[in-house]
């Protein structure tokens, strides 16, 4: 289901306000009925929103919603923008896979005033899965305690991630 | 974002890697000049899968993740 978004046609550029006039994070991604890869994203959206419910996802259509398309300076679609307090703060022309949609709407939904990279779901996994790994290898074959020290450091970053309000 | 430069079968191989050659080097199964090498070696893969970044990648302009890649609208 595609909604419009509403707000000032007026030209935009980075910092420039959202179109939907929102003051707050949120997701405008810009698609065409043509576009193969709008509709292959659409559920990775969809999961990405779902998971982080403080970023709004608004949806345009370029053939529909044309003048709107072009003042957000819209070249290819699918097009993606975050908007962060109101201001643009990033921008993705075509194929995003889902942990890069996961990691956008993580920083977008950040509650720090500055914007840092976040752990993504395939992070958590990658450092738990290496730790758990290692700590098995290591206390089964000896134990072989660089191994195994590794091993619960990276597995306590991993988890880490996971306390930390969750892989974004 | 842009400085994730690696797919996710990427970095899962690394790690996979990375893990076996610290293995083998870490457990004595490969002793020796070799041995010591693959204890210092297997880190490499280990810690570009878990970040993510190769430095390689990265001065050659390459990623197996992909990016962007624009699409004419309709």
């Amino acid at each position: 289901m595609r909604r419009r978004g509403t707000g000032d046609p007026a030209g935009r550029a980075a910092g420039s306000p959202a179109p939907t006039g929102r003051r707050d994070r949120s997701v405008v991604v810009v698609t065409s009925p043509g576009c193969a890869e709008c509709r292959r994203i659409a559920p990775d959206l969809d999961a990405a929103a779902a998971a982080h419910p403080n970023v709004h996802l608004e949806r345009l259509d370029a053939a529909t919603a044309t003048e709107q398309a072009r003042s957000l300076g819209v070249r290819g679609t699918p097009t993606i923008v975050g908007y962060r307090d109101g201001s643009e703060v990033v921008r993705s022309v075509g194929r995003m896979s889902r942990d890069d949609l996961d990691r956008l709407f993580g920083e977008l939904g950040a509650d720090d005033n500055v914007t840092r990279p976040s752990a993504s779901l395939t992070d958590v996994k990658l450092r738990a899965g290496a730790g758990v790994a290692l700590v098995t290898i290591g206390a089964l074959t000896g134990p072989v305690w660089p191994l195994v020290l590794v091993g619960i450091a990276l597995a306590g970053y991993g988890l880490a991630g996971l306390v930390r309000g969750g892989p974004r | 974002m842009g400085f994730v430069n690696e797919a996710g079968w990427d970095r899962i191989t690394r790690v996979a890697l990375g893990v076996a050659i610290l293995t083998l080097g870490w457990t004595g199964v490969v002793d020796g000049a070799w041995g010591t090498f693959f204890k210092i070696i297997g880190f490499v893969p280990l810690l570009t899968g878990l970040v993510g970044w190769c430095p390689a990648y990265a001065m050659f302009r390459f990623r197996t993740n992909s990016r962007s890649g624009a699409r004419t609208a309709a």
